[in-house]
């Protein structure tokens, strides 16, 4: 399965997208630099709070996960701190 | 809408726990008397697990307005507990009134390498209380949320059965998220008459907590013989794994012979599929989180996911408006209770 991620500048309307696996950056040229240092796997230890809970007699719970560079989950969230950077919108896909 | 949708709103206002400590009193105090509630330090806390302990104090400080009303009205006890009494990726866990928050993020597994600074801690703690209300609010028997605003909730994010187990919401061009909640809380029904829509998601009359995941997920593998036999489970899928599921059956070339089969098409459940999506993949995780990570979403500002657009709609409604409508109608918030310096209480006795 082939992830695409659309990814659009809210005030101007560009577009690019981020393919995986990958990722590979293209459209707008603007867009793409403004996007590319987000992907850089480098930023290797992402820790992402989130729910994820067992239905066990425990409770409800919050966890932590560290996502592995270069996954797909990995590229969400890092396209997610982009999008909120630049008041972008992103839309996920698959193929 | 009536403010009675939301009894945990709080007409009095918070002091901020620098005025407590001009005071000379302790956080610890301020949260109690603040939030109505018992702070619970274990007792094995190190020098480290302290800091940590005062620095959720510090947290709940800067909470949204909403989630200290959540404290205040539906949380009876937060236990700050040191990393070693939680599982190894846990920061916080709620249940029946009581919040458990781990005070030492840093130590969490997957935290290891990732460097905690304050202001990190700050927001991670910040974070689980966010995330944990969530919860209190959709499943605590006091809260606001029915189980049809629950499930609403669900449809807005894109939960949806395997169509080969249960091909009616497919049909047509799909059912709208209003038909879908109806849907799912009739197959719900006839699966245990007492999922009562009308009465909160945690509600004692409703069968035990753990049995709503179980019945709304079911078991994998699981197939609805006929509309009208009574599901075991309904067998909701998040739709990146239904995506992923029918992609697969695409790729072995079987999927649209055997959509045939039940009267549907591929490209008419692929374009029903990819309709709705939850705000995070966390919220795909299991069905009781969406509502927590939906409220979570909602109190960290937009989404950027632009499919999320409806859940986060739909959220807005349930989760936020009965509050927002019980600000408006209860008018002026009264002085916040306190500070009350040890000092000034002995004066007054004498």
């Amino acid at each position: 399965m082939r992830t695409f991620f659309r990814i659009t500048e809210r005030s101007s309307g560009a577009q690019a997208s981020c393919e995986f696996p990958g990722p590979r950056l293209a459209g707008d040229p603007r867009l793409c630099h403004l996007v590319r240092p987000y992907l850089d796997s480098s930023s290797a230890s992402v820790a992402v709070v989130g729910g994820a809970a067992g239905p066990t007699g425990r409770g409800r719970r919050t966890i932590v996960r560290t996502l592995e560079p270069g996954s797909e989950g990995w590229a969400a969230e890092r396209l997610t701190r982009a999008a909120e950077r630049w008041d972008l919108d992103l839309r996920e896909e698959w193929m | 809408m009536s403010s009675d949708l939301a009894p945990y709103h709080s007409p009095s206002r918070y002091h901020p726990l620098r005025r407590y400590l001009e005071h000379g009193l302790s956080a610890k105090q301020w949260a109690e008397e603040q939030f109505q509630l018992e702070i619970s330090q274990a007792v094995d806390l190190d020098s480290a697990s302290q800091v940590g302990a005062e620095q959720a104090l510090l947290a709940m400080d800067t909470l949204p307005l909403q989630v200290k009303d959540i404290l205040r009205g539906l949380v009876e006890r937060v236990h700050l507990q040191p990393a070693g009494r939680f599982d190894i990726d846990e920061l916080g866990c709620w249940r029946q009134g009581e919040l458990r928050i781990n005070c030492e993020p840093g130590r969490v597994a997957s935290m290891q390498g990732w460097v905690l600074e304050g202001g990190n801690a700050k927001q991670m703690l910040q974070t689980t209380f966010v995330h944990e209300s969530g919860h209190a609010l959709a499943e605590d028997p006091r809260g606001g949320v029915s189980l049809r605003n629950f499930v609403r909730l669900l449809a807005a994010s894109g939960w949806l059965p395997h169509p080969l187990a249960d091909p009616e919401p497919f049909r047509g061009e799909g059912m709208t998220p209003q038909e879908l909640t109806d849907y799912m809380l009739r197959r719900l029904r006839q699966i245990d008459p007492r999922w009562d829509p009308t009465l909160p998601a945690g509600s004692p009359s409703h069968p035990p907590q753990e049995r709503l995941d179980m019945d709304l997920m079911g078991p994998p593998g699981f197939h609805i013989a006929a509309p009208n036999e009574a599901p075991r489970s309904l067998g909701l899928r998040g739709p990146r794994q239904l995506s992923r599921e029918l992609l697969a059956a695409a790729a072995r070339g079987s999927l649209d012979s055997d959509l045939g089969r039940v009267g549907l098409s591929g490209a008419t459940v692929r374009r029903v599929a990819d309709r709705f999506r939850p705000v995070s993949s966390y919220a795909e995780d299991l069905i009781s989180e969406t509502p927590a990570e939906v409220f979570r979403q909602l109190h960290r500002g937009r989404s950027v996911w632009v499919d999320a657009a409806l859940a986060m709609e739909v959220g807005d409604q349930v989760l936020i408006q009965p509050w927002r409508m019980a600000e408006l109608e209860r008018g002026r918030p009264e002085p916040a209770p306190g500070p009350f310096p040890r000092a000034r209480q002995l004066s007054l006795r004498r």
